[in-house]
């Protein structure tokens, strides 16, 4: 009788959570279907929130809405820092995704004194910022502070995804203080880029009205192109969930990665229009002809020591698009890494702590005395 | 991470069944198969048909227009009324948030330099002070 309860209770319950869920997510017209189906998934399974990006961190520097973060090892064993720029797509903390599964937490772990560029929700004042204010003013003042605190005279700028393509251009334009460059995932050839140079070719796509209606590319723009992507298996991963919906350690890096691939943020207006202009449409970036700021981004100007990542199955950043980098630095020490993952696998997949960052880290504990 | 299996609640029991139904294991689940991989096939040709993109990039772009020329009306009538448009409200908020990174990120920078100027205070009185 208390059992029946019990499963009477527990019936009211879920139809009440999935009545206030949808109800949440409809009134929102919420595109995700994370925000319809990762509540009653999360109830289904009895699994807390997934603890991403709990790292302990403090933030050092602040400007517009770009913070710089700090990830203080508990002993610090390499004297070069290393500072991550992520993509503006998307936010930094994939990086420091779960415990035990955290790139950040790794590098730490191993004794490197680790900053992090977290560049926040873009809003109106950031629909103005260009290439130009992004890399010489928040990358360049990130990086001096990065120094400043570390006390150290030269860091290893650590890009990943779109951000390995700004940070690369930064390199290019001040290479002054750079010790080693890691490239991870990184495109640099736009027109190996896959379905991404299809779809925003000049003749389909006019980032120019986009931007001037929008400012900013808003979240739900960003999310359909990504959407449009793989569609039906957008919908159809959640089924892989519902089988496996008793294994909780399965069910929370799932919730996770879902949890941090719905929060997305607008894209800065004029920096988008460039980016696309001068890196899917016209392939400037990858023929040295990009102009930010009134100079040419050269890339033969790196010449530290360079690591580049590459993720086999990725296909935002397809391994020929990232490859092409190393004919074009100046860099002697160069090394390419190429792992049997995804895009995303190389900060998340369970292969990272015991295959893949091991690598990274010994190559950089060499280059960071 | 999380080693232990929680008991089964009915939620659970539904969202086994429904992935049961739709498992390549089972009789109705390879029918899904089917067709999942038909629209995939479908989206894929979709993507990368030059027909719809150029008709899918074109309605965008009339999209975009006509909401540029809805705003631009909007504000102009509100601005008229001399009320605060939505924008003025987000950047308000923007600026109000950003005045509290500021604040929090000069405490820490003066922890810093409070640090830094003890460790030279440290260096001085180490330092013998020559006498004339």
């Amino acid at each position: 009788m208390t059992k029946l309860r019990a499963q009477i209770d527990d019936l009211a319950d879920s139809t009440l959570l999935v009545g206030k869920t949808w109800g949440a997510a409809l009134r929102d017209r919420a595109m995700s279907p994370t925000r319809w189906l990762a509540p009653i998934v999360q109830r289904a399974a009895r699994v807390p929130t997934p603890p991403v990006n709990s790292s302990p961190h403090r933030v050092v520097y602040t400007r517009g809405s770009m913070r710089l973060l700090h990830f203080e090892p508990t002993q610090r064993r390499h004297a070069t820092p290393i500072l991550f720029v992520y993509s503006l797509i998307n936010r930094y903390y994939i990086l420091d995704f779960l415990p035990g599964r955290s790139l950040i937490e790794f590098m730490r772990d191993q004794g490197f004194d680790v900053y992090a560029i977290d560049w926040g929700t873009p809003g109106e004042l950031e629909e103005q910022l260009t290439w130009d204010e992004a890399l010489g003013g928040l990358i360049r003042s990130a990086v001096q502070w990065t120094l400043r605190v570390s006390g150290a005279e030269q860091l290893t700028l650590y890009g990943y995804c779109m951000g390995g393509t700004m940070a690369l251009a930064y390199a290019a334009l001040y290479p002054r203080e750079l010790r080693n460059f890691v490239a991870q995932a990184t495109p640099v050839d736009f027109h190996e880029g896959g379905i991404f140079t299809t779809w925003t070719r000049p003749d389909y796509f006019n980032v120019d009205s986009m931007v001037d209606a929008h400012g900013n590319v808003p979240i739900d723009l960003m999310e359909s192109g990504f959407s449009m992507m793989a569609p039906v298996q957008r919908l159809t991963k959640w089924l892989e969930v519902f089988r496996r919906v008793d294994d909780p350690e399965f069910v929370t890096t799932f919730l996770a990665m879902e949890a941090w691939a719905a929060d997305n943020v607008p894209f800065p207006g004029e920096l988008y229009r460039q980016y696309i202009k001068d890196c899917y449409q016209e392939n400037n970036f990858f023929h040295g002809r990009m102009v930010v700021g009134g100079r040419t981004v050269d890339l033969a100007n790196i010449t530290c020591s360079l690591l580049t990542l590459i993720a086999d199955k990725d296909t935002i950043a397809p391994p020929p698009s990232s490859l092409a980098l190393a004919a074009k630095v100046g860099s002697q020490d160069q090394t390419t890494m190429r792992f049997d993952v995804g895009h995303i696998g190389l900060s998340t997949s369970s292969k990272g702590p015991k295959l893949i960052w091991p690598k990274i880290a010994a190559w950089l504990a060499e280059r960071s005395k | 991470m999380i080693d232990e299996r929680p008991p089964k609640n009915l939620l659970t029991h539904l969202l086994l069944a429904i992935g049961w139904l739709t498992d390549a294991r089972s009789r109705p689940g390879r029918v899904f198969g089917r067709l999942e991989r038909a629209g995939t096939g479908l989206f894929d040709r979709l993507g990368t048909s030059p027909r719809f993109l150029k008709l899918a990039g074109g309605g965008l772009e009339l999209g975009f227009l006509l909401r540029r020329s809805m705003n631009q009306s909007a504000e102009a009538w509100l601005h008229l009324l001399r009320a605060p448009t939505v924008r003025d409200v987000q950047t308000m908020r923007t600026q109000l948030r950003r005045l509290g990174d500021r604040l929090e990120v000069t405490q820490t920078q003066l922890e810093l330099a409070l640090a830094a100027l003890a460790r030279v205070e440290a260096e001085l009185a180490r330092t013998p002070r020559e006498t004339p």
